[in-house]
């Protein structure tokens, strides 16, 4: 039954079912539709903004294409999207579109990752600067930082009705409390948002400071000091007790 | 009656509805309301595990809330148990994760198969009703049991096709399966009219063969036609309101077996919230007439005694 479900009624073992041919086809078809059906809706609901970014038409082939593909069916419905931004690459499809859909899978783990309390500014209030510098950071399970496509930032800056993330070096995606947020971020940030993949003291996130000063001349300490508390403020790090 | 029935009492005897997440917010108001008054929200909710089976976020926090205010039933859809390979495990650990943070007052599954680890199916594609395929069965399911530690049910299925080497009906098959496992039954019987349309077999003899004493909850749902040369085929799609043809098949079974939990499955062009309330409503009315028919008919059983 799976050869003809995957290869097509040909494959279906002779006098397998009762009946007549035409109603066995019949059958077959119904479960090979409900299978078509339910990984392409998973893949309209996994990529909404590609999807209406692109038109129906053209997301509905890549989407055959790509279910066809060997991984993709061996996921599960919820995950049937992991690898789709990189097959629209491979297939031709336009660069900030694949981009799209890149930014769309980091917000969907974001939205199913682990609860957490994101650090705020007044967990640190009131330490001394030694003790300050020991705390231990690491990124919040359901915050990424990503730079895409210029096309993308700008789609992302119209529907989160925050412009700065049309001019952003990157996005920045959180989930400080119940909803999924998205905010810009500048290259310091995502610096910082970087060496958090492991727990570090913030000792250690200071030592970006040891880059060149910036173009408007604030001291590099401080400059990694605002990007860590803005990284802060947007939900992205956990203190690591 | 069932093993391990401490669970079966939790959900009522009366009508629930599937919660689908664009009902979120009306949902939970009415349930909480309904703390009360009893008017205007379903008994219980059931849910897919697999749509919670994200490590946190939106979907647990609804999940939580509904669980607080009301029994919850996971009616899971991606364990396979028909498969050769045997039973999902991933699929395995991650409900019995889930169970362990809601103790959820149902757990159920489908007499189906979905695939190999390598290539899933998304849908409950149907296993022969022999011997052989009910040992397997029955391992997969004391398998699942014994790694939730609780009883399960296992759903009667929608079929389009009958396998020729069949050696029992689906009755037989799931009452072997409920005496070598001790599961119980979810009697579906939007699949009951599906099945037995585009089988041709007795509707009513389906109902009528099946065990009430094994049953813990009913489904009712409604299901696409469409009509071919060589007769009408029945899709089971969950797309719209329940038929006249379940309503009857289920006030027969009530009748039969008296009040039990039942749920008004809608899962495509799902509707307003209210649009299931309705559903429900029809389902505890009929529940209700079953329940003075049975009353009315022991009366007249005394009164010839």
């Amino acid at each position: 039954m799976m050869q003809a479900l995957d290869h097509g009624p040909a494959f279906l073992p002779a006098g397998l079912f009762t009946g007549l041919d035409d109603r066995v086809l019949a059958g077959m078809k119904v479960h090979a539709n409900t299978i078509s059906h339910a990984r392409l809706v998973a893949l309209e609901q996994t990529f909404p903004r590609t999807l209406g970014a692109i038109g129906h038409d053209r997301f509905n082939a890549h989407s055959r294409q790509f279910v066809a593909e060997p991984g993709a069916a061996a996921q599960p419905l919820a995950a049937i999207g992991a690898g789709f931004d990189a097959f629209l690459v491979a297939a031709g499809e336009a660069r900030w579109a694949a981009d799209l859909a890149r930014f769309e899978w980091l917000w969907l783990q974001s939205y199913h990752a682990a609860d957490a309390a994101a650090l705020v500014l007044g967990d640190l209030a009131g330490l001394a600067p030694d003790a300050l510098l020991e705390q231990v950071l690491a990124r919040h399970p359901a915050a990424a930082a990503a730079q895409f496509e210029r096309k993308v930032h700008d789609l992302i800056g119209v529907e989160a009705e925050a412009a700065a993330i049309a001019g952003a070096a990157a996005i920045l995606i959180t989930r400080p409390d119940a909803e999924v947020l998205v905010s810009p971020a500048s290259d310091l940030m995502a610096q910082v948002f970087a060496l958090t993949e492991n727990p570090c003291p913030i000792g250690n996130l200071l030592t970006l400071s040891n880059e060149p000063l910036d173009d408007d001349g604030s001291t590099p300490v401080d400059a990694v000091m605002s990007a860590l508390v803005a990284l802060i403020n947007a939900g992205a790090l956990i203190r690591v007790i | 009656m069932l093993a391990g029935t401490a669970t079966l009492h939790a959900l009522p005897p009366c009508a629930g509805v599937g919660l689908k997440p664009q009902h979120y917010p009306v949902a939970l108001e009415r349930v909480s309301a309904s703390i009360f008054s009893q008017q205007g929200a379903p008994g219980w909710f059931e849910v897919h595990p697999q749509n919670y089976f994200g490590a946190g976020g939106p979907p647990h926090r609804w999940l939580t809330a509904f669980a607080q205010a009301a029994p919850i039933s996971f009616h899971s859809v991606g364990l396979s148990l028909g498969s050769a390979g045997g039973v999902n495990t991933a699929e395995l650990e991650q409900l019995a994760l889930l169970c362990d943070r809601y103790a959820p007052a149902m757990v159920s599954d489908h007499l189906s198969w979905s695939g190999s680890a390598a290539n899933r199916y998304p849908d409950l594609l149907p296993v022969p009703y022999t011997a052989e395929a009910l040992d397997h069965f029955a391992a997969q399911v004391a398998r699942v049991q014994d790694r939730l530690g609780r009883t399960m049910l296992i759903e009667n299925p929608s079929r389009y096709l009958a396998f020729a080497g069949d050696e029992m009906d689906e009755a037989q098959f799931l009452h072997a399966l409920c005496a070598r496992t001790g599961c119980g039954l979810l009697l579906d019987i939007n699949n009951i009219e599906v099945s037995a349309t585009n089988l041709g077999l007795d509707a009513d003899g389906m109902i009528d063969a099946i065990n009430p004493a094994l049953v813990g909850e009913v489904h009712l749902a409604g299901h696409a036609r469409e009509d071919h040369s060589h007769g009408v085929m029945l899709i089971d799609d969950h797309g719209s309101e329940v038929s006249h043809e379940t309503w009857r098949l289920f006030e027969r079974f009530v009748t039969r077996a008296g009040p039990c939990p039942v749920l008004i499955e809608w899962d495509n062009n799902v509707p307003e919230f209210d649009v299931l309330l309705t559903e429900a409503e029809i389902a505890d009315a009929i529940i209700r007439r079953a329940v003075r028919s049975r009353q009315s008919l022991r009366g007249d059983l005394y009164a010839v005694a």
